[in-house]
């Protein structure tokens, strides 16, 4: 009883959370019909629930009896989740997709649960809680890839969401059920500290890491585990394929990498110069294979597809691949490069998926033939969608370039330069397909029948101008974010 | 003891005859109606595990929950209830070779890792335990499955609903 | 084995009488092994694999789902064993989660079913072929 009230002292901002989820399923029962409403409810829910998770900068203590803990690392995950819902919110206000969809304002709390539920995945460390968490962010995924329920795509999508989710995160629960049969534990410090008086020449263990990134990587779309991906970024309203690529993605990693760098490294050496991996157990091998793998699918792939949505996926399939690369360093450094990657992911990303919703309301359509010419009918769209995509790219000068380059600068640092060398050439690659947008959009005339201008609201112009202030500015001045992801690279139990 | 035994290989043999069943059946509610079995099956397994709490706990979610709500959607999804849905079955000897594979792979690793385990005590109350366990270490997860359960409600009344 | 049955068995050239003195004493033999957890857990494994056999090859969303069941159930099979062979209620805890995820994934997944079908009267996942694999 007493731990558990000091337990709800630390969990104000999930608790914020989840009355906002309360609060805006009442509102929406009583206003009954689209409206903005509900959705600014839950952006002023969003941030108290922010404000507190700022509050708790520099806590590091193990809540609700081992089951999550607040520490650096968590928090910094919790801002990014919580910032890019409130983005996300607002896209679904300017989408006409959602618009069109039902009458009600059921993503809006969806979306919020979706937020609670990755925020739990960024502090659980127990498996139990780790796996709960991970199905509040998918069951609320399945709906919100079938928002759409009179577009059959958008069902279809949906179902095969369900399908392989559902199947992955069964394969996950086996190798949990094995790990917790093997070291009698579900808490993965002791599990830990377990293994590593046991040693790790245990072929079952091999099995259960296979078996347990079947269930994280298919959150991340790593490669093995990705197909799901193109189909359901097609088919899902372009606020949730936003909101996909960037919270549901990243939760994916939390919980990735604070499984693997808690499980799997020695206890007893602390996260100072290099971790130890428990001897016998590989694991950053395994996750080069994965990294390296979704690095080259997602950008050849990407290279042949017209529809931009679809474009998108593998972009993102191509940069989880990126992060990955942060993970295999295990170290401090690394996890600093992973976060100010993750930091860039988000705003760019953000950007670009916001450029497409502005374009596709106006042209009904995401394929890439259609917006010929673009630049010539709303040039300061495609000249924002520009900086996005030389963003995505790495170009100098913008976001995603201090991304890539602190993560490429931790790999040659620890002397892992053919695995830099490989991103490098990736980064090339990727270069053709975002390029290519940019040529459909600038290079080429728009057809005859559909060049006139197109005019949007002065709402949509300050949001488009809100995300590529800081792609531009961070890229110059990336001091802020590099000493933000700095402080937050400190897992609790790890030093 | 010897009933233990036998009670194992029957439930044993239920559980795996009705899931090959569940699988290669041509007709749905024949699947539906041997998964009944298996669910059934694995209720006795648990109940031989000492897991009474949990036995209970499978009938009345698996069979008397979802397994309806399994027989509703086959029944809402064909104009009659006993037609044969028409099913392929594409790659079924390479799906069947992997499969295999994997249990091979699994029986393998099973066998030849030391678990850390202990005889088993029998008739060992489990209910008072899992109330205190859910109530003091396990609150968290019992409250957010609460909010997991929420979002399912919303999410099947708003598919099921009528849109204009 | 017993000498005479085995003599006996071999005279009477009886196909059926073979077998079912074979069959008598392997489960004589089966019967007087103890029940340790190998035997739980590798009828759980070969459940999952079923299940991943079920999911893998069968094309009906429906049946596909009650294939993830048998996946999950045998998840539970294996927590349930390790629970009650460690002495630890942990993992009896675990199989309660999973069962609610579990309906609460049959209820999403149902009514995903049931709206793809509105607007497209078939389940089969070969024939949802608008999206490009």
């Amino acid at each position: 009883m007493e731990q558990t009230i000091i337990s709800l002292k630390n969990f104000i901002p999930e608790c914020v959370l989840i009355v906002t989820i309360l609060v805006c399923l009442l509102a929406d029962l009583i206003v009954r019909k689209k409206s903005a409403v509900v959705a600014v409810i839950g952006i002023a829910g969003l941030f108290v629930s922010g404000w507190f998770v700022i509050g708790q900068f520099g806590v590091k203590e193990s809540v609700f009896f081992g089951m999550v803990v607040i520490d650096p690392y968590s928090v910094f995950f919790k801002l990014l989740f919580i910032v890019s819902t409130v983005f996300i919110i607002l896209f679904s206000l300017a989408s006409k997709e959602i618009k069109d969809s039902t009458h009600t304002n059921e993503h809006v709390y969806l979306m919020i649960s979706l937020t609670l539920g990755a925020n739990l995945m960024a502090s659980s460390v127990n498996m139990l809680m780790m796996y709960l968490a991970l199905e509040t962010v998918s069951i609320t995924s399945y709906v919100l890839a079938g928002y759409m329920k009179k577009s059959k795509r958008s069902s279809e999508a949906a179902m095969k969401y369900v399908i392989y989710g559902a199947a992955s995160s069964g394969i996950m629960i086996y190798a949990m059920s094995l790990l917790y049969g093997y070291t009698g534990s579900m808490n993965i410090f002791e599990i830990s500290s377990i293994l590593s008086k046991m040693g790790g020449t245990n072929p079952m263990l091999v099995i259960v890491m296979v078996m347990i990134l079947a269930g994280f990587g298919y959150k991340i779309s790593s490669v093995p585990f990705h197909f799901w991906t193109p189909d359901v970024y097609e088919g899902a309203p372009i606020p949730v394929t936003g909101f996909l690529a960037v919270t549901s993605s990243a939760a994916g990693f939390a919980v990735l990498i604070r499984f693997f760098s808690v499980t799997f490294l020695k206890s007893t050496t602390m996260l100072n110069g290099s971790l130890q991996i428990i001897d016998g157990i590989r694991w950053t091998e395994i996750i080069i294979v994965l990294s390296v793998a979704s690095m080259i699918i997602g950008n050849f792939v990407a290279v042949w597809q017209m529809s931009f949505k679809r474009l998108l996926a593998y972009s993102s399939i191509a940069q989880g691949g990126y992060i990955m690369l942060g993970l295999v360093v295990a170290n401090q450094q690394g996890l600093t490069a992973i976060f100010v990657y993750l930091v860039a992911y988000m705003i760019m990303n953000l950007g670009a998926f916001y450029a497409l919703i502005m374009i596709s309301n106006k042209l009904n359509s995401d394929d890439i033939n259609d917006m010929k010419g673009f630049a010539y009918r709303a040039p300061a769209v495609a000249v924002g969608m520009g900086i996005f995509m030389f963003a995505l790219s790495g170009i100098p000068a913008t976001v995603g370039f201090v991304g890539k380059f602190y993560l490429f600068s931790a790999l040659i640092e620890s002397n892992m330069i053919w695995l830099a060398l490989v991103g490098m050439m990736n980064s090339v690659v990727s270069l053709f397909f975002y390029i290519k947008v940019l040529k459909y959009m600038f290079l080429s005339k728009p057809d005859e029948e559909n060049s006139g201008k197109i005019y949007y609201g002065i709402a949509g112009y300050v949001l488009l101008f809100i995300l590529v202030i800081p792609t531009l500015l961070l890229g110059i001045y990336f001091g802020p974010i590099v000493r933000f992801a700095e402080m937050s690279a400190v897992m609790f139990g790890l030093k | 003891m010897i009933y233990y035994t036998i009670l194992f290989y029957v439930f044993a043999v239920l559980a795996v005859a009705t899931a090959f069943y569940v699988v290669f059946a041509k007709n749905v509610i024949h699947s539906a109606f041997a998964l009944f079995g298996t669910l059934f099956a694995v209720a006795g397994l648990f109940v031989l595990l000492n897991a009474d709490f949990i036995a209970i706990t499978q009938i009345m979610v698996y069979v008397g929950g979802i397994l309806v709500l399994m027989i509703f959607g086959v029944m809402l999804t064909t104009k009659i209830a006993d037609i044969d849905i028409h099913t392929k079955n594409l790659n079924r000897i390479p799906a069947i070779l992997f499969s295999t594979g994997i249990t091979v792979i699994l029986i393998f690793i099973l066998f030849t890792t030391k678990w850390n385990i202990k005889p088993q005590v029998q008739n060992q109350e489990t209910v008072s335990q899992i109330g205190k366990l859910m109530l003091t270490t396990y609150l968290l997860p019992f409250e957010i499955a609460s909010i997991v359960l929420l979002v399912a409600l919303v999410g099947s009344a708003m598919y099921a609903r009528k849109t204009k | 084995m017993n000498l005479w049955l085995f003599i006996l068995m071999l005279s009477s050239c009886d196909i059926r009488f073979i077998l079912l003195v074979l069959f008598l004493n392997l489960s004589l033999l089966l019967i007087n092994i103890m029940i340790d957890i190998n035997f739980y857990l590798i009828l759980s494994a070969i459940l999952f694999a079923i299940g991943v056999i079920g999911v893998l090859v069968r094309r009906n969303a429906i049946i596909i789902f009650m294939c993830i069941e048998l996946m999950l159930n045998a998840v539970n099979i294996s927590l349930v064993s390790f629970s009650s062979f460690l002495g630890n209620s942990s993992g009896q805890i675990f199989v309660f989660f999973v069962m609610t995820v579990a309906a609460a994934e049959a209820a999403i997944g149902l009514a995903i079913v049931i709206s793809l079908f509105r607007n497209k009267e078939t389940l089969n996942i070969d024939e949802i072929n608008i999206l490009k694999w």
